[in-house]
């Protein structure tokens, strides 16, 4: 069900597809904006997107659990060692999701409603330590401070370079992945899988130089 | 899918000697090694910090060159990364990074001539004791080591360090290999699969590569498969013999042609002249002929022919010798040998025959009063069913599969040897 929104810096159409996007970008005038409530707020303009071989890109689609969908927003994100992709995703049956590459693996992954005593608290939380998420036991692969580089498309968050997140990632013996996700006021939990690059089926790939 | 368009290179100057270095897979690598002066420099930003300036002045043999492509389970891999390990005994491997931008990673290691294509895996295997389980199969412990960072060049996408030591588990089920790697931060398995040196040097065009020499740890074992293939090609053949033995002996008629007693002289020289005639019909047919005696601490043996007297007396020779012993001692009583012994003659075609004594020899000290102990009997049976063909058939045919056996276990124990577990 996607809504149409004015942009407030040209007046072009800004289509947010997605029900819970808040980031998005105006493809006339390349300003970001953020959704407060009914209002779109300008927050500058989106930047070019950095050098790299990700073969993924906003309108590339795929499937998951049979279902079709589509590559609506990016985010890259930074730590201490390096960065990945996440990729906002947006399903015909309208649900959301997020398929990341992260240094050649790919794994999908939504979030899912948490008690706050499922999840351990921010400054409790260790490599190694197991935690259950719908009666799976998952084991803490790491823990990054992560930063966010670059956006652009739709994306259900809004983060900007001052935003602190906490990543936990978390995997298991029959290849699920968990996600903690620990901001200042909030913390979220995803669950999905790691998966080959082939079994997405990705169409309208990024043609990547020399490949 | 490789583009006609040219491979988009990122490059910058060396903070250390100003020489180009360039980054094949931008937006993966944060760790890149300048050609020139082997310097490692974290790509993360735009500062190109060094990490580490000095490397060993002796750059090793890089048998794939960097920035080679080759075609290896359908997808082109680019070369974009070498290291150089080490383990605490000095044995040392190279490890080559490949690249797609769709696939991801994978990993190339030599080791003797022998190559692994290696891809990491999310999924933890099961471990316990001395196995870990993966996908529902099981590998067995096979080393438990360190490995150090000997030598870098090319790109990485992790942090990468030089003497860096890392503890690795190596657990196989060739032809595959899973090793976990662990430090205080992460542990990361990796699933390998052990492939030709010849396809290695196809895909990739090579002009020359390592000889192979020994034991694979993830080889295969080549004579493992021949053992099982002739076991059960002996199995079949024996369950067949089998079937056979089993209609031939049906067949069999079992026939006593001849049953006499015979008294031994009191003079050994004295010849026991001959048995009364007997007649053999049917087709050529094997001929026992058991010897019934009363010797006691005492043997006898016979030496006769088997005289066919349709065909001009033809002899077949023929000898039985009967012992039996008794007695006892500390342990109790004991006894050794038979008073009754048998021996089948093959084939013998019908006609009329007796048989001949040329000489029948016994213990000297027999007692020559006891004309009891001086008497046996002759049962000559016609057509008897006999297994021992059927035993030598089964011998011979667990030859082949027993010398693979053979040779397989010696490939496994040459493997073993090499196994840090014991």
């Amino acid at each position: 069900m996607s809504k149409t929104f004015a942009c407030p810096s040209c007046g072009a159409d800004v289509i947010f597809r997605s029900y819970f996007t808040i980031y998005n970008n105006c493809s006339y005038c390349k300003s970001v904006v953020v959704k407060h409530g009914l209002d779109l707020e300008v927050m500058g303009t989106i930047s070019e997107p950095p050098p790299d071989l990700t073969p993924l890109q906003i309108g590339t689609t795929g499937i998951y659990k049979k279902q079709r969908f589509e590559i609506i927003g990016r985010q890259k994100v930074g730590y201490a060692k390096g960065f990945w992709n996440e990729w906002y995703v947006y399903f015909e049956n309208s649900d959301d999701g997020w398929v990341a590459d992260a240094q050649g693996f790919y794994l999908f992954s939504s979030e899912i409603a948490h008690n706050n005593w499922t999840v351990p608290l921010e400054s409790k939380i260790a490599v190694g330590e197991k935690i259950k998420f719908e009666n799976l036991p998952y084991t803490v692969d790491d823990i990054k401070l992560v930063s966010h580089s670059f956006s652009s498309g739709e994306l259900p968050r809004y983060n900007s370079a001052n935003t602190k997140r906490k990543s936990v990632d978390l995997s298991n013996e029959l290849n699920h992945f968990a996600n903690i996700e620990y901001y200042e006021d909030k913390t979220k939990v995803f669950l999905g899988e790691y998966l080959e690059f082939d079994d997405f089926k990705f169409q309208n790939l990024r043609e990547i130089d020399g490949w | 899918m490789a583009g006609n368009s040219a491979p988009y290179v990122k490059t910058f100057n060396c903070p250390s000697c100003g020489g180009q270095v360039s980054i094949r897979a931008s937006g993966f690598s944060i760790n890149v090694v300048c050609q020139s002066c082997h310097a490692v420099i974290d790509s993360t930003n735009e500062n190109y910090k060094i990490i580490a300036r000095v490397q060993s002045k002796k750059k090793p043999t890089i048998d794939i060159p960097l920035g080679s492509r080759g075609k290896l389970f359908g997808t082109f891999w680019e070369i974009v990364g070498f290291i150089l390990k080490e383990d605490l005994s000095e044995y040392r491997w190279k490890e080559y990074l490949l690249f797609n931008p769709r696939q991801g990673y994978r990993w190339l290691s030599e080791y003797e001539g022998h190559w692994n294509f290696i891809k990491m895996t999310k999924q933890k295997p099961e471990l316990s004791g001395d196995t870990a389980t993966l996908n529902g199969k099981t590998y067995e412990k096979f080393a438990s080591n360190t490995a150090v960072t000997k030598f870098v060049a090319g790109e990485f996408y992790w942090q990468i360090r030089l003497e860096d030591r890392c503890k690795m588990e190596e657990f196989i089920s060739p032809p595959h290999i899973l090793s976990m790697e662990y430090d205080d931060e992460e542990i990361v398995w990796s699933v390998g699969e052990k492939i030709s040196s010849q396809v290695v040097k196809t895909a990739f065009k090579l002009e020359g590569i390592p000889k192979e020499s020994g034991i694979a740890p993830n080889q295969v074992n080549p004579y493992k498969s021949n053992a099982d293939a002739m076991k059960k090609l002996a199995y079949l053949f024996i369950v067949l013999a089998f079937v056979i033995q089993i209609f031939s002996i049906a067949q069999k008629k079992n026939l006593v042609v001849l049953d006499q007693e015979f008294t031994l002289p009191l003079l050994p020289q004295e010849k026991i002249t001959r048995s009364d005639s007997f007649n053999l019909s049917g087709h050529p047919d094997n001929l026992e002929i058991k010897m019934f005696t009363k010797v006691l601490n005492s043997w006898i043996e016979v030496q006769g022919e088997v005289i066919n007297e349709n065909k001009n007396d033809e002899a077949i020779n023929f000898s039985n010798l009967v012992e039996y012993y008794y007695g006892s001692d500390m342990d109790g009583s004991w006894a050794e040998g038979s008073q009754v012994n048998e021996t089948t003659l093959p084939s013998i075609p019908q006609g009329t025959y007796h048989i001949n004594f040329d000489s029948v020899s016994t213990e000297p000290t027999i007692n020559p009063i006891n004309n009891d102990s001086r008497k046996f009997s002759l049962v000559v049976t016609r057509s008897v069913p006999s297994w021992s063909n059927f035993w030598w058939t089964v011998l011979i045919l667990m030859i082949f599969p027993a010398f693979y056996v053979w040779r397989s276990s010696r490939f496994e124990n040459a493997r073993w040897e090499q196994s840090s577990i014991n």
